[in-house]
């Protein structure tokens, strides 16, 4: 991992196209803006990895049956 | 073309292939994916891997599920799908089916967005945090429970 030090306001770029500037720091909080291509993928990384997760266990439990959802059918 | 499935072993598809450029996260290799019926069952749809037999996941329409849905979708996410107006937009939830049927949920924060017209989708993470990624198909003041039961 890269580790650098910016003061408020000051960015990095990466990649050439990539730029992350120091918006704001208050309240033990850090407020990122991020300039990109539309075609680069940005996520809050928790965020990004809960719906990793989940798809993870939606993939799991349809090995549970899918017979299951013959329960449930419209009237 | 004849594709494994994990549900209904081998079978003809004949168009329907859509491309996620990202894969899904958590998967993010798998390309290509389609969508196939549940015999005798409208609510739900299976999305199946053509390169990977057990990967399938279930899908459940929100709006039956819950009427008020509202996703708030920047247009650069639409651009990354193809799309330049929603009509062209298909949207569906995977959902996680449970041990008791009728406690399963739907990721409504991460919805499945697909370009039917030009066969691209993609999952997108809403920004709308108020979302939830475990949202119960069936609450009890939901109407759908009592229509939705099979004899």
């Amino acid at each position: 991992m890269l580790v650098l030090s910016r003061k408020l306001h000051e960015s990095v770029v990466i990649d050439d196209e990539i730029e992350v500037e120091i918006l704001e720091i208050s309240d033990g909080k850090v407020k990122l803006g991020i300039k990109a291509p539309g075609s680069v993928a940005i996520h809050r990384k928790e965020v990004y990895e809960e719906i990793a997760k989940e798809n993870v266990t939606a993939l799991d439990s349809g090995t549970l049956g899918i017979e299951k959802l013959k329960k449930i059918n419209k009237k | 073309m004849m594709i494994d499935t994990k549900f209904w072993g081998t079978m003809e598809i004949e168009e329907g292939i859509i491309e996620f450029h990202e894969g899904l996260p958590g998967f993010e290799g798998e390309r290509h994916f389609v969508i196939l019926d549940v015999p005798d069952n409208a609510f739900f749809k299976v999305m199946q891997d053509v390169d990977e037999r057990r990967l399938a996941f279930v899908l459940a329409n929100p709006w039956e599920f819950d009427p008020e849905y509202e996703m708030d979708i920047p247009d650069d996410e639409l651009e990354l799908i193809g799309i330049s107006d929603a009509q062209s937009l298909q949207v569906y939830c995977i959902v996680t089916l449970k041990e008791e049927v009728l406690d399963s949920t739907m990721n409504m924060l991460a919805p499945i967005l697909i370009n039917l017209k030009d066969g691209i989708g993609r999952q997108c993470v809403l920004k709308d945090s108020d979302h939830n990624v475990r949202k119960k198909l069936f609450d009890k003041e939901n109407e759908v429970l009592e229509n939705a039961c099979a004899q």
